[in-house]
């Protein structure tokens, strides 16, 4: 059965005066999917939310979530979608409750018990009398949550969801969003700068850079099984670094200040430390550094210091 | 639409200011009674309209000045919009619901001192004018009727300046800086239009106060009216229209 697409957008083209904040954006999110939207600083990743969740119109693009245009039909295309865009911004004068309740009052099938169901999988159900205008940032992160998933949606598009939140407040919600998408499918569209995040609990990826997609595709895809690296720690660097070249399963070698980077096939980590000591090259250590999304980010967006 | 209506007036009521503005009503209404009740021609019949006037000239535009401010401009600014724009609503209900409520709470204002004024001028100083004479209490009736038709007409042009001063509040970021700009147009429009007497009947300000050039002086409507109509209801239909415009157009960016 052909895969159902929930979250499309077709050369979405969004140019502020001179600025082209996002170009021939591209993006297509499959119903189960828990994809990861990465970039880095100011790439156009919140403007291509906001513009999917039709809050900014495109100056050229569509749209499309669950089959409905959101621009044109708003009232279907969001109608099974949670959404948290930036740091939520809520009635400061409210409390929790009055902030979810309201919003929920859009929704239908929305009242005191959905409320604090979903008050509670946020752990702020003892907190619901007390006004927003009271809560830490990362209280209100929390509160942003709680309303994304209020409906129980079918999509969630969430905005850096666990910014401004502590160590143990981040894996709560990383367990939540994948306990949501393993008991109701939700499909999780999540932008982040957290890129172990995003090699946690994503299948999917897709970089934006400049405004411009350059990568889509499978998390696994990224982190090259074929390959390894190793770090080698030698006393006569000097010595060994033209060695590397006579081995055909090594792919890259680097020469930082106190290591040598080696790239080679998977697998031949110890014939390369044999065949070292056959050279008469004392090695102090061997490092295995498992290849990561963080790497396979750096490299493709040219290694901007900016991000993640 | 009703949900929409239900919790733009939820918010607005549930913030101190729109309390401070009755206060403020009751307060100034309590006061004008108290220092006109001493006049000779005072009468407790003619107190609803003499205050109608007064509040109408300033109190009530600022105050509808101040409430587009927490329907637009603070919404825009603190990115609240977001929280209803990302639910299954169109931005035409939103903003229809937006109007209405600018509506509900003007013409709530007007309804409170409606009552004020003849709970404070029949206690204050008595409907003597009307219940002295034969019939009092059916001329006291007609009398009312013909007042309350002068409120509720109030309401429209008050509703045309809200949608007119809208028309900045699409573009206008602060909230001192758009209640400012609007009081001195209040003014700009008042002055141009004692200074010029041809130009008066198109400005809106006009209105407020001059309610029998929507009513006529006498009951029933005369033919001279038209003129008012036609300039308050194109106030209506130019700044409602342009308002909704830009309202669908603009960009959420905060």
């Amino acid at each position: 059965m052909a895969s159902e697409i929930v979250i499309q957008t077709m050369s979405l083209h969004k140019r502020y005066k001179t600025t082209h904040a996002l170009n021939d954006l591209s993006i297509n999110v499959e119903r189960g999917d828990i994809y990861g939207f990465l970039g880095p600083n100011g790439s156009g990743k919140t403007t291509a939310i906001k513009l999917i969740l039709g809050l900014i119109r495109p100056s050229s693009g569509n749209v499309l979530l669950q089959g409905e245009n959101v621009f044109a039909n708003p009232f279907k295309a969001l109608s099974k979608i949670g959404s948290l865009v930036e740091t939520p911004k809520f009635y400061s004068y409210l409390s929790a409750y009055e902030n979810l309740m309201l919003s929920g009052r859009l929704l239908g099938n929305c009242g005191p018990k959905e409320i604090f169901s979903s008050l509670d999988r946020v752990e702020l159900s003892r907190h619901s009398k007390q006004k927003v205008s009271t809560f830490s940032l990362g209280m209100k992160q929390r509160l942003g949550i709680a309303l994304a998933i209020l409906n129980d949606p079918e999509v969630l598009i969430l905005d850096e969801p666990t910014i401004a939140l502590d160590p143990q407040g981040m894996k709560e919600i990383r367990d939540l969003l994948k306990q949501l998408r393993q008991e109701k499918g939700t499909t999780i569209f999540i932008s982040t700068h957290i890129l172990n995040e995003v090699e946690q609990i994503c299948n999917r990826v897709g970089i934006l850079k400049k405004g411009i997609m350059i990568y889509e595709g499978k998390v696994s895809d990224t982190l090259n099984p074929n390959e390894e690296t190793v770090e080698l720690f030698l006393p006569e660097m000097d010595k060994a670094f033209p060695l590397f070249s006579a081995l055909s399963y090594v792919k890259k070698v680097e020469r930082g200040p106190h290591s040598i980077l080696v790239l080679l096939e998977r697998g031949h980590a110890s014939e390369m430390n044999r065949y070292l000591h056959q050279q008469n090259i004392d090695l102090e250590y061997l490092v295995p550094k498992n290849p990561s999304l963080e790497d396979f980010f750096i490299e493709i967006t040219k290694g901007e210091q900016e991000n993640a | 639409m009703l949900n929409l209506l239900y919790i733009e007036l939820y918010k607005i009521f549930h913030q101190r200011k729109i309390y401070i503005f009755y206060i403020i009503i009751m307060a100034f209404s309590f006061l004008f009674v108290f220092v006109t009740k001493n006049l000779p021609s005072a009468d407790g019949t003619t107190i609803p309209l003499l205050l109608l006037q007064t509040v109408a000239s300033l109190i009530i535009p600022i105050f509808t000045i101040i409430f587009q401010t927490d329907l637009f401009i603070s919404e825009f600014r603190d990115g609240n919009m977001k929280l209803l724009l990302t639910r299954p609503i169109s931005r035409p209900q939103l903003f229809f619901a937006k109007v209405l409520c600018l509506l509900v709470l003007v013409g709530s204002l007007y309804l409170l001192t409606f009552i004020l004024s003849y709970i404070l001028g029949g206690t204050m100083i008595g409907f003597h004018m009307v219940l002295d004479n034969e019939g009092g209490w059916s001329m006291f009736f007609n009398d009312m009727f013909q007042t309350s038709l002068m409120y509720l007409v109030s309401v429209i042009p008050m509703l045309a300046f809200g949608l007119l001063v809208g028309i900045l509040a699409m573009f206008i970021k602060s909230n001192g800086t758009f209640i400012t700009v609007s009081i001195i147009a209040i003014f700009a429009m008042s002055i141009v239009g004692d200074l010029f007497k041809k130009v008066q009947p198109y400005m809106i300000t006009t209105y407020f106060t001059s309610t029998t050039k929507l009513l006529g002086d006498t009951y029933p409507i005369e033919h001279g009216i038209w003129l008012g109509w036609a300039v308050v209801l194109s106030y209506i239909l130019f700044s409602g229209w342009l308002c909704y415009a830009l309202f669908l157009a603009k960009d959420m960016e905060v």
